[in-house]
């Protein structure tokens, strides 16, 4: 039996459309998202003397910008119906300090990126394949979580692995004002989007995840989805991890920690389904900055941390419950 | 046997049992040497995938090996129920150590552990001082006097503000606006280093203008850093972070929003977990210097000065800075037994520190 191709399209173009056309209208998520994050700000903007000052904004960009890189190239995973990754921690902790120790032995900066990616890739590659074959996607990136998390401690023996005298400085640099991290999550928002909502790659993921058995009557391949859906994030996270390791100049097998929870977050607050099938790569960005918008305006009034923390559980449970309504209410009409 | 005789026996054995169950562990005679020839010691503390607790191992078996006793350590992943797991494991293996040293993760969580382990052998807790409630099972405390840190903090401070007058910078207010970033709230490590901070400069205090809880982590530091700096910006002087890890991720956030830490504000970080490259080019006033593997080897001696005597006396031992090691006092520990603790200032201080052996790069980022 001969995989599908992208040049497949003929016989599945009936069921791609369905899956292209949700049963409610597409931008009633992206709205609720748009308008927690517009409310958010009038309140913040209020209540907070500064907060629409220019160095506010880039400071709430740039908190935004390495969870949101995660969460939209995580989006594919889960719009594929292989729910979320749990090693994302770790797989960011491993690619800053695989590139922070690379430029530290004096390797050119290219080369390390390079290498950082593609061996992020293999990695990822490799738990797609896992999942691909039968196993639980949640226990599959948990397990490899604990082992690269292992294996990083081991060889670091805990240290702090530091980048020498090689110029790391670009890590915390502005483009035309505008934060290197914040350009490179755009980018990748906007080039993650295009592939998930205009390749034929991005509409079989999401049909993929809408309704697999119907996906594979028509030819399409989880186990190629599923790899290119893991590839894609690894690629994000290798990237954040790249970022972060040139903006900080050193790294340790602790860096990342609340990764995993914050981009699950922001990709939930997006309104991407758990379960697969509805979703956008934009929306997970979105998510990523209502999240840092929130946190932005509590941190300034003085909240807590236990408040901050409640708080944002508690926008991240408001938003999947009203989704949740809203699919509910969808599917019934 | 009467059944009147059997229920009294019942009850006494009963009473008994209750007893060594709260209490723990009582008075117990000493076997007379610090040397442990062979014996076990049980170390629980957190993973050594930290650059603290790898010092802190590392400190704690090499001291171990040169007294002569066996160190078994668990490690958590600062996870008080994967410590409970190991406490309950080791407990049920049968295993009969000299003395367990605990550092408990979550203080008011592991008090059952405390207890646990306090009926297997007397009990050495470790880097977080033991609470009301844990102390009926603990028998010494051995690691960080939190206080001394904050009073080092304070004096580093009033040593900044001089420097900075003395280099023509302009205070925001007459006493020196203070922007402190403060380890994540409710820690007890936070609170103590505050008071002895407070204490140190109460003939000299600072302006405080705010207190932010969180900073931990060069992550930790950046993200709270910057929203906080932009907030405050061109009203501090001086910053005191919680450690230097986090210092790094505040001195991050002090650049982007164009501020030259040691010109424009002087930075004073609680401890030099992390790295020193801040400390030693100026952007980082001063750092305490905290030898994590001075106070795993202190927790090893104050274990077997227990075991050697059978018990503490007086309140307070609180350990010198000196260069090399000095021999192990035989005589009995006290309930509080405090690490030495060193100011580093500048590349100077770094290169001139030196405890128990350890140079300051070895101590803070090894």
């Amino acid at each position: 039996m001969s995989e599908p191709s992208g040049s497949v399209t003929a016989g599945m173009s009936p069921t791609l459309q369905q899956a292209d056309k949700p049963n409610r209208p597409d931008w009633l998520p992206m709205a609720l998202v748009i308008g927690l994050t517009v409310v958010a700000i009038v309140i913040a903007v209020a209540v907070t003397p500064k907060f629409l000052t220019v160095d506010n904004i880039r400071a709430i960009l740039r908190n935004a910008a390495i969870v949101g890189i995660v969460a939209v190239s995580m989006t594919p995973i889960t719009l594929s119906g292989n729910f979320v990754s749990l090693g994302i921690s770790q797989s960011a902790m491993a690619a800053m300090v695989s590139f922070v120790a690379l430029v530290g032995t004096g390797m050119p900066q290219v080369f390390a990126i390079v290498l950082v990616i593609a061996g992020l890739v293999a990695v990822g590659v490799l738990q797609g394949a896992v999942v691909a074959a039968g196993l639980n996607p949640v226990i599959t990136t948990l397990a490899a979580g604990a082992i690269i998390f292992g294996v990083v401690s081991e060889v670091s023996g805990g240290g702090i692995v530091r980048a020498g005298d090689a110029p790391l400085s670009w890590g915390g640099s502005t483009v035309a004002g505008i934060p290197i991290e914040v350009l490179v999550f755009l980018i990748v928002t906007i080039a993650v989007t295009l592939l998930m909502s205009r390749t034929v790659t991005g509409r079989e993921t999401t049909l993929v995840g809408a309704n697999r058995p119907t996906a594979e009557v028509s030819g399409i391949s989880f186990t190629r989805v599923t790899i290119v859906a893991f590839a894609i994030f690894s690629v994000g996270l290798a990237i954040a991890g790249i970022l972060n390791g040139a903006a900080f100049g050193q790294a340790t097998a602790k860096s990342f920690p609340d990764l995993t929870i914050d981009s699950i977050a922001a990709l939930l607050v997006g309104g991407t389904a758990i379960a697969g099938g509805q979703g956008s790569p934009l929306r997970s960005a979105g998510g990523a900055i209502l999240i840092a918008v929130i946190s932005n305006m509590m941190v300034l009034n003085d909240f807590s941390t236990g408040g901050r923390l409640a708080v944002q559980g508690g926008v991240v449970v408001i938003v999947v419950v009203v989704l949740d309504l809203m699919r509910r209410g969808a599917f019934r009409r | 046997m009467t059944s009147m005789t059997r229920m009294a026996a019942v009850l006494c054995a009963t009473a008994l049992s209750l007893g060594t169950v709260l209490g723990g562990v009582q008075a117990q005679e000493g076997t007379g040497s610090v040397m442990g020839e062979g014996k076990e010691l049980v170390m629980f503390t957190i993973t050594a995938s930290n650059v603290y607790g790898a010092n802190q191992i590392k400190g704690a078996t090499a001291e171990a090996e040169k007294l002569g006793y066996k160190l078994t350590v668990f490690q958590n992943n600062f996870s008080q129920p994967e410590q409970d797991q190991q406490v309950q494991q080791y407990i049920a293996s049968g295993a009969k150590p000299a003395a367990v040293i605990f550092w408990p993760w979550v203080a008011d969580a592991a008090i059952n552990d405390v207890r646990l382990l306090s009926r297997l052998a007397p009990v050495i807790q470790l880097t977080q001082e033991p609470n009301e409630k844990s102390w009926p099972f603990v028998q010494a405390y051995s690691g960080a006097n939190q206080i001394l840190i904050g009073k080092t903090v304070g004096e580093m401070l009033i040593q900044a503000r001089d420097a900075a007058k003395a280099a023509g910078m302009e205070f925001k207010s007459p006493e020196g606006n203070l922007l402190i970033f403060q380890h994540p709230e409710g820690e007890k490590t936070g609170t103590e280093r505050y008071k002895g901070m407070i204490e140190a400069t109460k003939d000299a205090p600072f302006n405080e203008i705010h207190l932010e809880y969180g900073a931990n982590s060069p992550e930790s530091g950046y993200e709270i850093g910057s929203q906080v700096v932009p907030k405050y910006k061109g009203e501090f002087d001086f910053l005191w972070v919680s450690n230097q890890q986090a210092a790094n991720g505040v001195i991050r956030a002090l650049k982007e929003n164009g501020i030259t830490p040691g010109k424009d504000v002087y930075i004073v970080s609680g401890d030099c977990s992390g790295s020193l490259e801040a400390v030693k080019n100026g952007e980082t006033f001063g750092t305490g210097i905290q030898p994590a593997a001075v106070e795993g080897a202190l927790a090893v001696r104050t274990a077997a000065k227990f075991v050697a005597n059978g018990g503490i006396e007086g309140d307070v031992i609180q350990m010198e800075v000196e260069a090399e090691a000095p021999e192990i006092d035989p005589g009995p520990p006290a309930k509080f037994n405090f690490m030495p603790h060193a100011p580093a200032i500048g590349a100077d201080g770094v290169a001139n520190t030196k405890i128990w052996g350890y140079n300051a790069d070895e101590i803070c980022a090894s």
